[in-house]
């Protein structure tokens, strides 16, 4: 969808066009289904989610001033969604001492795991992490936060926004590495 | 960049993306879809919610309310003085009603003056003062300081209650639902209220009513007795539950809960009279009993009064806990029994005691001089004003023992149903009553 179809989509969405919401539909949900299944493994409910978020962007689609990218507008709106039903279930309210020892891996390992996994396969990986775990490195890794603003969004502290982070890494790691010394 | 997030950055960010199914689609676009109100639903909520409040409303007048559904704040407190008045009193700070139905009684009850035509001396000086008091039918209710629960009674000064029809129909059916529901609903302490002073004055004698209800009776009240007391003084002041507390001359009570004495004195006469007597709880709802009798003041007041006189004076002030047998008697008037002693010669209030030869033995039958009539019979259905009002019934079993027995069942109950050989007080003590509406 080029930019004039996509304002041209945005305007008869504002004026209640079914066509033009159904059509925003099926331009967005792909990515806004992506998010979802970053926090959960099953596909309908990330579809439950992205229709909760689509609900949201449909009736403050008046609210978008055009001033930025409309696809970030929806996904900001499609995180907010997500984070509201994780607080939901208050994954969050722990203090944790953040561990500040650097977690990584090597060229070598990241290499060989670029050529092994697959997106299914690093999403598997994902979704064995803790919840909220998952939830803050997913926030932090894919969508770009920084820890200042997971902690503002979530209601934690910075440094259990870290801690999530780094306890992440660490894990990941470990199966990584696990992984692909199999034979 | 950490090597791990940039391979899940890789991996997951820039990866094809999925394609609605025609099955997503279908399904966001029932959620787009307008809710259709449910018509059906919404006439079903309301024939419902009028059937269950039919049947609450039925319930409530064949069974009466529900006694666990009685909030403290939606009761009124009924109470008699012994002079006819009821004194109702919300507790949820709407209203409060002192109807003087003596006076309404005397007007209805033409017999009445017959039957005071032919009372003896005594009782004709009585009646006659007690008519002049009761010729002035129409009081002026003014409640200059009510406060309930701390509120200030919307009441506006000299408003007469009674003289407004519209009132008087409000009271009717006040008590006509007391009486209903009396024996459904139970009999239950006043939870709270504070009723700081309320004065009634009286038109054309320049005479006043004040009731005075202090906390500590209003607390004591709750559990013993809220009659209020008259007292008709020569000099025109006519006091309804004084108290202590609202009236300098009359001393304090001294005791706390439970343990209580009281001491009055007579404005009148100066003459000081004083007993006391101990009440003590037994259970919530405010019974009491005690085997504790001041045998001085039995002796003081036997000695200047008659048995019958003193029966004459604490039944109407007191009813249900005199004990006595034909030599001896011994009562308890409640809290209203200081007024009696001390005032009792003024006092408005007569009795007739009949004593009547039946199948059954000696039956004395109460009569109360502004009903003209018994105030009940034997086996006479109690009616709601003996019930206000007076409501015992005095026989004479063979063992020649007198006892108040009265003839609601929850005051019978405070009662020791076998007569002793030996006299014993018993302090049953309620006049008050808690009903919701």
């Amino acid at each position: 969808m080029t930019n004039n179809e996509l304002e041209v989509c945005i305007e008869g969405c504002r004026s209640g066009d079914r066509k033009a919401q159904l059509q925003l539909y099926k331009t967005f949900f792909g990515q806004l289904l992506q998010m979802a299944l970053r926090y959960t493994n099953q596909r309908e409910d990330a579809k439950g989610y992205v229709n909760q978020a689509f609900l949201k962007i449909l009736n403050n689609i008046h609210q978008y001033d055009a001033s930025g990218s409309f696809e970030g507008w929806c996904k900001r709106i499609m995180t907010r969604t997500l984070i509201d039903i994780w607080r939901q279930k208050k994954l969050y309210t722990q203090n944790i001492v953040v561990d500040e020892r650097l977690i990584d891996i090597d060229e070598t390992t990241y290499n060989e795991a670029e050529r092994y996994f697959d997106e299914e396969g690093v999403r598997q990986l994902l979704q064995r992490l803790p919840e909220a775990t998952r939830h803050v490195f997913s926030l932090f890794a894919l969508e770009g936060y920084a820890h200042s603003e997971i902690a503002a969004l979530l209601g934690i502290s910075e440094g259990t926004s870290r801690w999530h982070v780094n306890d992440a890494r660490r894990q990941l790691k470990g199966w990584i590495e696990q992984t692909l010394q199999k034979p | 960049m950490n090597r791990i997030d940039q391979l899940f950055q890789k991996k997951m960010l820039g990866t094809p993306q999925s394609v609605p199914t025609d099955q997503d689609l279908a399904d966001f676009e029932k959620l787009l879809e307008p809710k259709k109100k449910n018509r059906f639903g919404f006439f079903f909520l309301i024939f419902f919610g009028v059937l269950l409040s039919a049947a609450a409303w039925s319930s409530m007048h064949i069974f009466g309310p529900s006694v666990k559904a009685r909030p403290a704040l939606n009761t009124i407190l009924l109470t008699t003085d012994n002079r006819n008045y009821v004194l109702l009193t919300t507790l949820d700070s709407t209203y409060l009603l002192i109807a003087e139905d003596g006076i309404n009684t005397k007007a209805s009850e033409p017999e009445m003056v017959q039957w005071n035509a032919d009372s003896t001396t005594e009782r004709a000086q009585k009646v006659q003062h007690n008519a002049a008091i009761e010729d002035n039918v129409n009081y002026d209710i003014v409640l200059k300081s009510g406060k309930l629960d701390g509120e200030e009674f919307p009441y506006a000064p000299s408003t007469s209650l009674l003289q407004s029809a519209e009132n008087t129909s409000r009271l009717q059916s006040i008590k006509a639902g007391l009486f209903r529901n009396l024996q459904a609903v139970g009999i239950f302490p006043v939870q709270a209220s504070v009723v700081e002073e309320v004065s009634v004055e009286k038109k054309n004698k320049n005479r006043s009513i004040a009731v005075g209800i202090s906390p500590q009776w209003m607390q004591l009240k709750r559990h013993v007795n809220f009659g209020s007391n008259a007292l008709d003084t020569t000099s025109g002041r006519f006091l309804i539950a004084a108290h202590a507390q609202v009236k300098k001359q009359w001393k304090r009570w001294e005791a706390a809960m439970g343990l209580s004495y009281l001491s009055s004195k007579s404005e009148t006469s100066n003459e000081e009279v004083e007993y006391g007597y101990f009440y003590q709880r037994k259970d919530p709802l405010g019974s009491f009993a005690t085997e504790e009798f001041d045998e001085s003041l039995y002796a003081q007041l036997t000695s200047h009064y008659s048995v019958r006189q003193l029966a004459a004076w604490s039944i109407p002030l007191s009813v249900g806990y005199v004990w006595c047998d034909k030599s001896n008697f011994q009562f308890s008037s409640g809290l209203g029994g200081n007024v009696s002693l001390w005032n009792w010669s003024t006092l408005s209030y007569v009795l007739d005691e009949r004593a009547t030869e039946t199948q059954e033995g000696n039956t004395f039958e109460l009569y109360n001089s502004f009903f003209g009539k018994p105030i009940l019979r034997k086996d006479e259905q109690v009616t709601l004003d003996a019930f206000l009002y007076t409501e015992c019934k005095w026989k004479c079993s063979s063992k020649s023992a007198l006892a108040v027995e009265p003839q609601i069942g929850w005051n019978r109950m405070l009662l020791n149903p076998r007569l002793p050989s030996v006299p014993t007080v018993r302090y049953g003590v309620r006049f008050s009553y808690v009903f919701q509406f």
